[in-house]
This record gives C-alpha cells, structure tokens and sequence, in this order.
C-alpha cells in the first residue's frame, strides 16, 4: 500500500455568527454552503495540495494563515466545509501534549490511560512502558499521582507517551521542546528520529532550524492559500524575508513617537541617521543578532572647530544604557563642510531586543553640556535561534575548533 | 457493522473502562458510591411512595408488594438517566482528546451510555434479594432479562448519540436535560400503575419506550410473564431508525466539533 494525502479545493470557513443554533442545524444538515456561512471567517481557502509517500512536509506561515485549520482536516479532526481530503494511511497527530492527563492517577497509570485513549490493547502499552518511564527520567516519581508533579515533570511524562508511537502519516503541530535543557535535546532528537520513520511527516512549526533539520519539501501559508511550495531552505528563507519586512513595518509604526530628529540651536542639525546590516546594503531596522552593523551618521554643525562631539548611544527601550561613544566631529568633516560619521559593529553583540538608537550633537563632551541636535531611530535585534530559558542581553559569538595537539 | 470495527471495539472498551473510572474511581469512597447512590434513591422513593402516600397496588395489600413492583420500574429508570446524562455530556466533557487525537468520536456516547450497566447491576441486585425475601422467587422468565437490557441501551445509545452531538453546539441541553427526564419519569407509569393514569396519557404511553421497558422489567420480575412482544418490536425498532439517522447526523456534524469545543 502506498500512502498518500490529497486535499482537492478544500476550504473551511468558521461561522462568525454567535448562533449555535444555526451552527447545529448547518452541521446537522450537512450542506453548509458558501450561502450558509455567508460572512464567516475563511480558515482555508480553496486549497489543492498532494504528498507523497517518502514528503517530509513542513508548513510555515502567521499566526490566523490556516496551518493549524489544514492540520486539523488532515489528521480528520475537523471536516472542510467544502472540498475533499483523501488520506490512505494511519494518521498519528500529535497537537498538544498531555492530553487526558489524570491528575489523580501516578504516571504509570497515566501511561496505560494513555494507551487506552490511542486504542491499544493493554499488553501493547505493556511492552513499551518501561521503555516510555525510562525515557521520562521520572525514576520513582512514575508512581506518584500526577498532581505531585512540576510542569517540567508533567512535559516531561507527556512527551515520553508519545516518544514510542510507530507512525505511518505523522503530524507534528508547533514546536515540542520539552523540560530542562537535556531533556529537550533528548526529545529533539526523538522526534527526528520518529519523523525518520514516518511515511509522511507533515510538520507546522515557527522554528525554520526544525523545519529544514526534518523535512524535505516545505509550504508557505497566507491568508488560507499556499503563496510558495518548494524546497525548504528557499521557503524558509524567502517567508523570513516577507516577515521582516512586515515587522520592520509595523515596528516602525509602533515606536514612531520614539523616532525623529529635531535640531535646538540654529546651524546644527543630524540630516540623516542609516542603519546598514550585512553584506548587503538595505536599509532595514530589523538586524540579525551577530551580523555586521553599520550606522552612517550625516550632520552639520555651526563652527566646526570646537570640541563639539557626536554622542551615539544604544538604550534599550527600558532606558537601560547599552553603549555610549563620543565621536569629536572635527574627525570626520567632509569637503562640503558637513560632518560624515560611520559606526561600525562588527559583529553587533547586542542580545535579541528593540533598541532605540540617540545620536545628539554637543558642544562638548561634558554630561551636563544640553545638545544643539538630537536624532532618535528604532531597531530591533532578532536572532534565529534565540537561546531558550531567557533573553540574554548580549550575545557572545563564539566559534568551536578542534584542539591541535 | 454501521461502519465499526474489531479495533473501534476495543477502543469502545478501552473508553468505558476510562469512564467508569473517572466516575467511581476518583472520589476516596470511590465504588462505593456506586451502589450506595442508586440505594439512596431508592429508599427515598419507596418510603415516600410506600409509607408516607401509603399506595397499594390493585389486589396486594402489603407494601411490601409495592416496594418491590416500585424497584422493579424504577432501579432501571436510575440507570436509563445516568446513562442518558452521561451521553449526552460525552463528547463536550472529552472534548480535550476530541480536539486532539483523531478516533471514532461516535464511541463516546456508546461508552458512556454503557456506564448505567454498573447502577442497573446494583439495582437488579438489590431487587433480587428482595424478591427472595418477600417469597416471590424469580421464575425462568429472567432468561429474558439480557434481552430487554440490550433493548433497553440500544434505546439510550440512540438517544445519546443526537444528544451528545446537540449539546456541542447547544449546551442548554445539559442544564434542561436532568428535569425533562424528571418530567418523563412520571409520564411513565413508574411510580403508579398503568391503569390509575389518565386516559390521555395511557395513550400517549403507548408510544412511550420507557413504558414499554419498564413493562417489560415487571412482567419478568414481578409477574412472572413474557414479556410483551409488540412492544419489544416496537421499542427495537425505534431504537434502531433513531440510531441510524442518530449516528448519520452525528458523523455530519463531527467535522464541525472542533470549532464548537
């Protein structure tokens, strides 16, 4: 048998209405047409997709793009509202954790409950239960009632449940990272190695390293509708791309209060404050976090000759001061008279945070000397794979190399 | 058969199993409850009905005769409405496992439904012993007691399965439901022979499966008699034309669940 997943026009529209009534008697009926549903939120949107045996599938795409709708009509939690999904395997959906968790019941019994709900017969959970406590790391915990136990422990227990299924149409929803740290490579590196089983993954999650670790073909979801299908690492790359550029938007947006220039004595002005990350000379204000960053800095000022100095400061929008550097403009005047400053972090180190950028203008280096101009831009530092268990303030590069003895 | 199979089997038991469980297994008296809640009830009725309205069935004069004939009806009505209750609760109170895991989500009602076999136990139990010692020893006529108890959940299950999918959309069913099935139980003649109702009512009783069942207990037990095959035949095949178009609209309305739930 060969295994396959077909969806043909498939929408699924939710009722916007506040009627339950309405929703019973459509449901019941069976004919919830467009007419019907006349206003109703469209989830998914006429949409045709086949996987093959053999496709790891990965979905990405916002929150509200339909991913988590599609998943569900393909694992058969839910009906579309009107085309058709064909599905020749067993499908194993794993959407959230710890589902049926008996609070009153110790973990061992947890585990046979839990067989019980996926329809096994008790000696199949037999023979997988010492490998499931083992996984856990519960020790003897496994024989207290559940509500002994601490969040992590719960997570810990819920994720071994699922740590021995044998999955011919697999379907992961969102991230299941689990526990302290160790446990969460450990179970990691489980669910590789369960997508490595399965027939056919199909994988939502918001981590682009999970998605281009498992899968070999990756969707991009808007708006109910796959924008892009192809192979992962262009996929990936190219929403990342489409979703800064929405963020810097909207970023932008957000702080414009914070953003500005004004100029408090006549003759001095910051004309133009730039921010450039990469290789790639954009203008951006979202920055990957340890990539190269350089702020070009354009300035006039009334007698030139002075100690007056460029103040660049880094706050964070908490007012916490992260860098502070006087430049004397004397340095940096170009033919025109106007002053020309370049700032170069190379690698910027700053943790992954919005950041407002002060650029001012001084007559002299002194704390208390009030500035003639005064420019102010936001960004925001963002980092791939941000580090779990916090949000470091800094973030160190650090490079590993094999030891020459 | 109706689109179950061996596997769904399990799983039903595997279901019932979790449900019998969660109901009895959780509070610290745990069974225990099981039967001292059925018992309960029934002294409650049988001195209010026995000693306090002091009824007498037409041609018995002890209580003793009422009390017996009053269980024989109504320790299976307490099961008929737990079961119906527990039905048509199913899939909302599931509704963490309906949203996550994809199974045959028309076994929750089955399962639950089955749960009233426990009540229904305690309640044939009882009546046993005081069948024995009120001197009126059962007959072979219990042979036909798997029968009418079969009859009697294919009748719930039937009405669990519209039930358990209404009240996804609905939940008012669950607030209603406790006195409409008050309401019912005394349109049918549980309490009260069939004779001392009103005409209109007899009538209408006749289409009634309750009364049928309930009939059905006492022409075993008590009377030592077949029961009355039209009206098997009768509640059988309600049962089932209520279950298939039951178990139709159920599977319509499943994909809709999860944006109910």
């Amino acid at each position: 048998m060969s295994f396959c997943v077909e969806l043909d026009q498939v929408s699924k529209v939710f009722s916007a209405g506040s009627s339950t009534t309405g929703d019973l008697v459509a449901a019941m009926a069976g004919n919830v047409g467009q007419d019907t549903l006349a206003g109703g939120k469209v989830a998914v949107d006429r949409l045709t997709l086949s996987i093959a045996e053999g496709e790891r599938l990965g979905i990405v795409g916002r929150n509200g793009a339909g991913k988590s709708t599609l998943l569900h009509m393909i694992a058969g939690l839910s009906g579309p509202t009107s085309g058709s999904v064909r599905i020749s395997g067993k499908v194993t959906s794993i959407m959230t954790l710890g589902v049926g968790l008996r609070d009153d019941l110790s973990g061992r019994e947890n585990i046979y409950v839990d067989g019980e709900i996926q329809g096994k017969s008790r000696a199949e959970t037999d023979s997988v239960i010492e490998q499931v406590i083992e996984f856990s790391e519960l020790g003897e915990f496994i024989e207290y009632p559940v509500r002994t136990y601490s969040t992590g422990m719960k997570a810990r227990l819920a994720f071994a449940m699922i740590s021995h299924i044998d999955p011919e149409i697999l379907i992961i929803d969102e991230a299941l990272s689990v526990g302290d740290a160790s446990f969460s490579v450990k179970a990691t590196a489980r669910i590789l190695e369960i997508c490595a089983r399965g027939k056919i993954v199909i994988l939502v999650s918001h981590g682009m390293q999970a998605i281009r670790d498992i899968c070999n073909r990756c969707i991009y979801m808007k708006d109910g509708r796959i924008v892009m299908d192809g192979q992962p690492d262009a996929v990936t790359r190219a929403y990342i791309e489409e979703v800064r550029e929405a963020d810097e938007a909207e970023l932008m947006l957000k702080f414009q209060s914070h953003v500005g220039s004004r100029s408090f004595k006549a003759g001095s002005e910051i004309s133009r404050v730039s921010l450039f990350s990469g290789e790639i000379e954009v203008n951006c204000v979202r920055i990957e976090a340890g990539s190269r960053l350089r702020i070009q800095i354009v300035a006039r000022h009334q007698g030139i000759a002075g100690g007056a100095v460029l103040r660049v400061h880094i706050v964070r929008l908490d007012d916490l001061l992260l860098f502070h550097k006087d430049f004397p403009i004397g340095d940096y005047v170009l033919d025109g008279g106007d002053i020309g400053l370049e700032v170069e972090f190379s690698p910027l180190v700053l943790g992954a945070a919005i950041y407002r950028l002060d650029v001012s203008l001084l007559e002299n280096d002194s704390d208390s000397c009030e500035p003639c101009a005064r420019s102010a831009t936001i960004f925001e530092v963002f980092a791939l794979d941000p580090p779990s268990g916090g949000k470091p303030m800094l973030l160190y590069p650090v490079t590993g190399r094999v030891v020459l003895t | 058969m109706f689109g179950f199979n061996r596997y769904d089997v399990r799983l039903l038991l595997n279901l019932f199993k979790m449900n019998v469980r969660d109901r009895y297994l959780g509070s610290s008296l745990g069974s225990v409850w099981a039967i001292v809640n059925p018992l309960l009830m029934l002294c409650i009725y049988t001195y209010v009905f026995g000693f306090v309205f002091k009824i007498k069935l037409p041609g018995a004069e002890t209580t003793l005769a009422y009390v017996v004939w009053l269980i024989t009806g109504y320790g299976p009505w307490i099961a008929t409405t737990e079961a119906i209750i527990a039905s048509s609760g199913s899939v909302v109170g599931a509704s963490s496992i309906v949203k996550n895991l994809a199974f045959k989500t028309e076994l929750l009602p089955i399962a639950a439904a089955l749960v009233g076999l426990i009540s229904l136990a305690v309640s044939l139990l009882f009546l046993l012993i005081l069948l024995i010692v009120s001197g009126n020893t059962p007959t072979w006529h219990v042979a036909f007691l798997p029968f009418v108890i079969v009859l009697q959940f294919i009748w719930i299950i039937a009405l669990g399965m519209w039930l358990s999918a209404i009240t996804v959309f609905v939940r008012d069913v669950m607030q209603v439901l406790p006195n409409l099935l008050t309401v019912l139980m005394f349109f049918t003649p549980i309490f009260y022979p069939f004779d001392s109702m009103p005409r209109l009512v007899q009538n209408l009783s006749l289409a009634n499966p309750f009364y049928h069942l309930a009939e059905a207990y006492r022409s075993i037990l008590t009377e030592h008699q077949v029961p009355s095959i039209e009206g098997m035949v009768f509640v059988a095949v309600l049962s089932i034309v209520v279950f298939h178009f039951g178990l139709a609209a159920f599977r319509r309305a499943k994909g809709y669940f999860d944006s109910a739930l």
